[in-house]
C-alpha cells in the first residue's frame, strides 16, 4: 500500500504501523515525531497505530538550528 | 561564577549554544564540547525522502546536555503549540525555546502570539523559554504567564550587531524574577561579556560561533567571555563617575 509521508508517496507493506516508517527509511526513532490529521501521535502508540492506503502522515525530525 | 538554575535544573555554564549554520556536524560537535555548554538548541523539519540520512542528534554526545528544541518556522500560537507537542515526542523533553517570528526579513518575534502561546504551553506542562522583544512590559507578562526564563533579543537574529537593546535589557534584568537570557544578535565575545556584566543570567549564541573562521576557538572565547562577564557582575563593578578622574595613587608629598 501507499501512504503519503509529508506529501510524498511511500510504499509500505499492508498492515504497516507508524513505527514501520522509521524501519523503512532506516532512521533512528530518536528525534522523530509523527502526526496524523494534525494530531500528534504519542511515541508509545507508534507500534499500535495502523496505517491505511492513502493515510496522510506528517513526520518531523531533528535538524540543526539556533 | 554561581550556578544558573532554570525550572529547578542547575547549569554550570551560562552559555547556551545554537546548532545552526555550522559547516559540518563535526565542527558543531567540537564547538559544543569546547564551549562547555550544558544547553543546546535544536530545530525540527519535515523529513523528505531524499535526506533520510542526516542524523544531527548523534553529534550531541554529552548526556548532561539539556536539549532545547525550538519552534522556528511557526507563524502563530496555534502552530507553536502543535510544534511543541511534536518536539516533546521527538526529543523526550518538555523544555522548549518558543520562537514565533512570521516575518522572514527581520525575524522579529511576534509578541502577541508569543504571550498567547506561553500561557497555553505552561498550562500543558512545558518549560517555556520564550525568545522575545527586549520589552520590559512584555517580559513581565511572560514571567506572570509562567515562562521559565525570558530571552530578549540584543539585535536581530544572526546580525552580530551586539547589544543594541542595552537600555531595555537593563530594565528587564532589574525587574525580572526569572533568569534573563540574552538571545540573538550577540556577535562577539565582548558583547556576551557586556551582557553578563549588566546582570544577564546567560547568553544564547549561535551565528557568531558557527560562522567564525575557527568555530571551536571562538566557542572557547565565548565560554571565557561569559564566565568573565558573570564573575565581574557577581564581584560588583565599580561606580562610573561623571567624567572626572579619581586618583588611584596618593598624589601628595612624594618629592617633598
Amino acid at each position: 500500500m501507499k501512504i503519503k509521508l509529508n506529501g510524498e508517496d511511500l510504499e509500505l507493506q499492508d498492515g504497516a504501523v507508524l513505527s514501520d516508517i522509521c524501519t523503512k527509511l532506516g532512521i533512528d526513532s530518536k528525534g522523530v515525531a509523527f502526526a496524523i490529521d494534525s494530531e500528534v501521535i504519542p511515541r508509545d502508540e507508534w507500534a499500535s497505530t495502523k496505517l491505511a492506503e492513502g493515510t496522510d502522515v506528517m513526520m518531523i525530525r531533528a535538524v540543526c538550528g539556533g | 561564577m554561581s550556578k544558573l538554575i532554570i525550572a529547578g535544573r542547575e547549569f554550570n555554564s551560562r552559555l547556551f549554544l545554537g546548532t545552526g549554520k555550522f559547516s559540518s556536524n563535526d565542527l558543531m560537535k567540537d564547538s559544543i564540547v569546547a564551549s562547555e555548554t550544558e544547553m543546546v538548541t535544536v530545530a525540527m523539519k519535515r523529513i523528505s525522502l531524499g535526506d533520510a540520512n542526516d542524523d544531527m542528534l548523534k553529534h550531541i554526545v554529552d548526556k548532561n546536555i539539556q536539549l532545547l528544541p525550538n519552534t522556528s518556522g511557526v507563524r502563530d500560537a496555534k502552530e507553536a503549540v502543535f510544534a511543541a507537542k511534536m518536539s516533546r515526542e521527538a526529543f523526550g523533553t518538555n523544555w522548549l525555546k518558543l520562537e514565533i517570528h512570521p516575518d522572514p526579513r527581520y525575524l522579529l518575534p511576534d509578541s502577541i502570539e508569543t504571550l498567547k502561546a506561553t500561557e497555553e504551553l505552561v498550562k500543558l506542562g512545558f518549560v517555556v523559554l520564550p525568545y522575545c522583544q527586549a520589552d520590559p512590559v512584555l517580559c513581565k507578562r511572560l514571567e506572570e504567564a509562567g515562562a521559565a526564563t525570558v530571552m530578549p533579543l540584543a539585535a536581530p537574529i544572526g546580525s552580530n550587531k551586539g547589544l543594541r537593546t542595552e537600555d531595555f535589557l537593563k530594565i528587564i534584568i532589574e525587574q525580572a524574577n526569572v533568569p534573563v537570557v540574552v538571545d540573538a544578535g550577540i556577535g562577539a565575545p565582548s558583547h556576551a561579556a557586556a551582557a553578563m556584566e549588566l546582570g544577564a543570567d546567560a547568553c544564547l549564541v549561535n551565528t557568531a560561533i558557527a560562522v567564525a573562521g575557527d568555530p571551536v576557538r571562538m566557542a572557547v572565547a565565548f565560554r571565557d567571555a561569559v564566565k568573565c562577564g558573570r564573575d565581574a557582575y557577581e564581584a560588583g563593578l565599580g561606580a562610573v563617575t561623571a567624567g572626572e578622574a579619581v586618583a588611584s595613587s596618593p598624589l601628595t608629598s612624594f618629592l617633598g
